[in-house]
């Protein structure tokens, strides 16, 4: 079976960037504000239902960064502005300052559950807990734990019971970093596998292709594969249930041959004792200018279709 | 020109006058402005090189006053790249951001008239920062070349490389290199090639060098380079490869604001430590000023840091300078953040008996 969904932030687009610098400006009020954000999260979560993709991800279009949200819990503050990985694109390092307390029902007001259209199967993107470690700064290395995990499986447990079909944790730092501690990353998904909560792990900036077996470890219901960091012949005799493969670059605006795309998918199916194949966007559309973002989700669900989804 | 011991220069950004802002808004949202544009970039130009010589700089330019800002400027010039929208750098700060689309080219040298202008109103030395290629390659979406070698390449590794490669080196030849030429043979003193993204991939370090250095080949006149909030001991093996006379670092924002010489106030220099350490006998641009916030460093801060830096680095090859631009202060709090500057340097060097 092969399933299509988009991940993570998707970008502004310009009117929304120009109206929030007026909202913070204080030349438009909460009202106008409010109206035109409303009109871009719709088009968004329209758009994913009219191209026919397998979930609809909620866009998370005001998010400043993947941690935000979690930095308004006490005890953890929005730190330093610093490169995220390799780009040119900056988050505020989330200062854990003691262990913090996840607030039931906290997320809800970050995430757009009343514009998720009904019938169809919703997904959102949180912080995988080992990037949300390794990208923190934290009295100490138990505070930091403690306190990530409960953020991280609180936000889940909320969003899961509010009707998410399952959660996308972004792990780049398992993908990127070439010293990952691996017991710290057992530390922290083994309870979130017994407690049954649903995830698919999105690993990009890194190849993974050595790493699969403690992947498989970690990720009961599946882990994706950035193709523009590993390439799809090392993945031959890969035994899994569900395989995500990353096969849009929200890196680049050049836009990938659908052709190309469809055979290299099937091939790799052939050789793969996988049941499910899912396609996505190998990182966060936010790389990309927001007219670019919208061609590369078409061609995302262009390659769904042919594929006989 | 003859510069004192302990040279004291900007280092690249200065706030643009409201007047000004406004135009270059007005321009870039295409209202046709450009005659009103041109004469408000002169009248700022002279009004920053002024201002800059009277907080008493020793090496004077005028503060960006002719670029939207440091990346948009030279793609704007560049034949093969082609604008294609907003992307994020924080929050919701974003920039316009090119995309590679064949092979580029110079379309005009974007700096020449800028420096001509300045030289004749400067009358001070005047050093000319321009933006390297890796950080206009880095800060491209690359296309055309991650497309030629798709064509001839399977590992994904490889073809991001190699086309990161073409990608810097070309623009370091096609567009740099004529335009460092062009400008050597008006005279201009000295030229600062700005490249924040040098240490983004450590592993693309020899792409850096290696364009680095093809930018500046046959160019006769001498070379700076500025890189900031960067992990330096990448950079650390690869300084004495690079043809370059110095290095402008970013360092207090990095440093505590307690009075001090001991390793523990001065932790924001402890690369100084590290490179006495190495072999590098260049120059080194000292960060002193920390361009992200409205706190004015005093005096006697700003003098400890360099002498704290001068039992590193010998008093010759020091040059002072804030940490980055100054465009995100504004710019009568940036003129007392400098003036600070000179006078520290100014006591240093009566201080160790070097003439003012």
């Amino acid at each position: 079976m092969y399933e299509g969904y988009i991940v993570g932030i998707f970008p502004r687009n310009d009117s929304l960037i120009d109206t929030w610098k007026k909202w913070e400006r204080g030349t438009v009020d909460d009202g106008v504000f409010r109206e035109v954000l409303d009109e871009a999260l719709d088009y968004v979560v329209r758009n994913q239902v009219v191209v026919g993709l397998s979930y609809v991800h909620d866009p998370q279009i005001d998010w400043h960064d993947m941690f935000r949200p979690f930095t308004e819990l006490e005890n953890v503050s929005a730190g330093p502005l610093t490169r995220f990985f390799e780009n040119n694109t900056f988050f505020r390092k989330p200062v854990i300052r003691d262990v913090v307390e996840y607030e039931k029902g906290f997320i809800n007001s970050y995430v757009h559950r009343d514009k998720m259209p009904k019938g169809r199967r919703w997904i959102v993107t949180l912080p995988g807990p080992y990037t949300f470690y390794r990208l923190s700064e934290y009295r100490d290395g138990d505070t930091g734990r403690k306190s990530i995990v409960n953020m991280v499986s609180g936000a889940m447990d909320d969003l899961l019971r509010e009707g998410y079909e399952f959660i996308v944790l972004a792990e780049p730092a398992l993908a990127y970093y070439s010293d990952v501690d691996w017991d710290i990353v057992s530390g922290f998904y083994k309870p979130l596998r017994e407690t049954g909560l649903k995830y698919r792990i999105h690993l990009y900036f890194g190849d993974v292709k050595d790493r699969i077996s403690r992947l498989m470890e970690i990720a009961p219901y599946g882990f994706s594969i950035d193709t523009s960091y590993t390439s799809l012949e090392e993945l031959e005799g890969l035994d899994l249930d569900t395989l995500v493969l990353g096969v849009v670059d929200a890196q680049n605006t050049l836009m990938e041959n659908v052709d190309d795309t469809v055979n290299k998918i099937r091939s790799l199916r052939e050789k793969l004792g996988c049941r499910n194949i899912a396609i996505t966007n190998n990182t966060d559309f936010d790389y990309l200018p927001y007219e670019v973002a919208e061609a590369k989700l078409m061609l995302l669900s262009e390659v769904l279709r042919r594929l006989g989804a | 020109m003859k510069i004192p011991i302990l040279p004291t220069q900007e280092i690249g950004s200065y706030r643009k006058p409201d007047y000004l802002i406004n135009l270059w808004k007005r321009y870039m949202a295409g209202e046709g402005v450009e005659e009103e544009l041109n004469k408000a970039i002169e009248e700022a130009s002279i009004e920053t090189i002024k201002l800059l010589e009277d907080v008493g700089l020793d090496i004077v330019w005028d503060g960006e006053m002719h670029r939207w800002e440091m990346y948009y400027h030279p793609v704007t010039y560049i034949k093969g790249i082609q604008f294609v929208g907003q992307v994020r750098v924080f929050d919701n700060r974003y920039f316009i951001k090119g995309s590679v689309r064949n092979e580029p080219k110079l379309v005009k040298n974007y700096h020449l008239e800028e420096y001509l202008f300045i030289k004749e109103r400067a009358s001070k030395p005047v050093k000319l920062p321009i933006t390297g290629p890796y950080t206009i390659a880095d800060w491209s979406f690359n296309e055309y070349y991650i497309w030629r070698w798709k064509k001839q390449e399977k590992d994904p590794r490889k073809i991001r490389y190699n086309a990161k490669r073409d990608l810097t080196i070309a623009l370091a030849e096609n567009v740099i290199n004529p335009i460092l030429k062009e400008l050597s043979r008006h005279g201009v003193f000295r030229i600062q090639i700005d490249e924040p993204a040098a240490t983004t991939h450590p592993d693309e370090m020899e792409i850096f060098v290696e364009a680095f250095n093809k930018a500046v080949e046959g160019v006769d006149t001498t070379i700076t380079t500025h890189i900031c909030y960067s992990d330096y001991s990448i950079l650390l093996p690869y300084m004495n490869q690079m043809k370059t006379v110095q290095f402008a670092l970013e360092f207090a924002n990095r440093d505590t604001w307690e009075k001090g010489l001991d390793d523990d106030k001065r932790r924001g220099y402890h690369f100084l430590k590290e490179l006495s350490e190495y072999s590098y006998e260049g120059e080194i641009g000292l960060g002193v000023i920390d361009v992200h916030t409205n706190k004015v460093e005093p005096v006697e801060l700003i003098m400890d840091r360099i002498e704290y830096a001068l039992k590193y680095i010998p008093a010759e090859k020091l040059f002072i300078n804030p940490d980055c631009g100054l465009r995100t202060r504004s710019r009568d709090i940036a003129a007392e953040k400098l003036r600070n500057m000179v006078e520290a340097t100014k006591k240093i060097r009566e201080k160790y008996g070097f003439e003012n």
